[in-house]
């Protein structure tokens, strides 16, 4: 694994908090301001946009619990 | 060293780590680019009896019942997985070739992640249910027999561009931190290297699946209250 400063970590950190610091306004009802759910919700009226959502799920899930362990494909 | 290949490497780096980046990132936000177009363009047509201004849920406008609830099922899967597969696809030939077990884990590894993941959602949505029912609540819809399709499209509400334009310009931040992490910038881990580092320890791997069981649920199952219905 390599390490990397802590300063790297750091700003995932606030990237992920100004995610969610977002989504606290939107859910507390601060007025013009969409939720999470309601992108998502947007995005998803078409078809398309419902798949690259659920591909974009699934290939996150595949990448950071799957991709790596070779159980399934072992001889 | 000559400099020739190193720049080639940058290169080649610039494109495994940039192209997906950039790719990902337009297809998401042409799909909300187009949801609101549609949102926010005007109605010409009028909804019909019973139904709901606004709750035509792509897929479902011909169909009712548990023909809509399969389409919607069936359709999310197969088209969300195709669409993964034909991305992975084209990243394996035309950027990285990665090892030579990449596509397969790529095939057996999700289909075995929507395996995992249908069951617990089923229960998710049953246990969810009753717990409404217990409360006393009513159904956020009535209930008819045979219209499964979710209440949450009815009740869609319209909020300024400016809103959805700020969700865009987080995700484009995350985006290009991940792309610098990725074309190898110094001192910046990628996503997955924070994941890792959360994924060491049993009990972070637990509330990170956990987290990615119920981000699925929440974006792809929620609202559907067919488990019960009368």
């Amino acid at each position: 694994m390599t390490r990397y400063p802590l300063i790297g970590y750091l700003a995932w950190a606030v990237l992920f908090g100004a995610l969610f610091a977002w989504e606290g306004l939107a859910l507390a009802g601060v007025t013009g301001i969409p939720s999470l759910s309601d992108v998502f919700r947007t995005i998803m009226r078409y078809e398309v946009g419902r798949w690259a959502l659920f591909a974009l799920w699934l290939w996150a899930g595949w990448h950071f619990f799957i991709l790596g362990w070779h159980f399934l494909l072992r001889a | 060293m000559p400099l020739e290949p190193l720049t080639v490497l940058a290169a080649s780096a610039d494109r495994q780590a940039l192209v997906p980046m950039a790719a990902g990132y337009l297809i998401l936000m042409s799909a909300l680019a187009l949801g609101l177009r549609r949102r926010y363009r005007p109605r010409v047509t009028q909804a019909g009896p019973g139904q709901p201004p606004g709750a035509s849920p792509a897929g479902s406008r011909r169909r009712s019942g548990w023909a809509a609830l399969a389409w919607h099922v069936i359709g999310t899967v197969a088209g969300g997985y195709l669409l993964l597969m034909a991305v992975v696809v084209a990243y394996y030939y035309a950027i990285a070739r990665a090892g030579s077990e990449f596509l397969e884990s790529a095939v057996t590894g999700t289909a075995l992640l929507i395996g995992v993941a249908a069951p617990v959602f089923a229960a998710a949505s049953w246990l969810a249910e009753r717990l409404r029912r217990q409360r006393g609540r009513p159904a956020c819809q009535p209930p008819v027999p045979g219209e499964l399709l979710p209440s949450r499209e009815a009740s869609m509400r319209r909020y300024p561009l400016i809103g959805y334009l700020a969700w865009a310009v987080l995700f484009g931040a995350l985006f290009a931190w991940e792309g610098l992490a990725l074309a190898g910038v110094t001192g910046v881990p990628s996503l997955s290297d924070v994941v890792r580092v959360i994924l060491r320890y049993p009990a972070g791997r637990w509330a990170l699946f956990a987290l990615w069981l119920w981000a699925g649920w929440q974006g792809f199952i929620r609202g559907w209250l067919f488990l019960l219905r009368a």
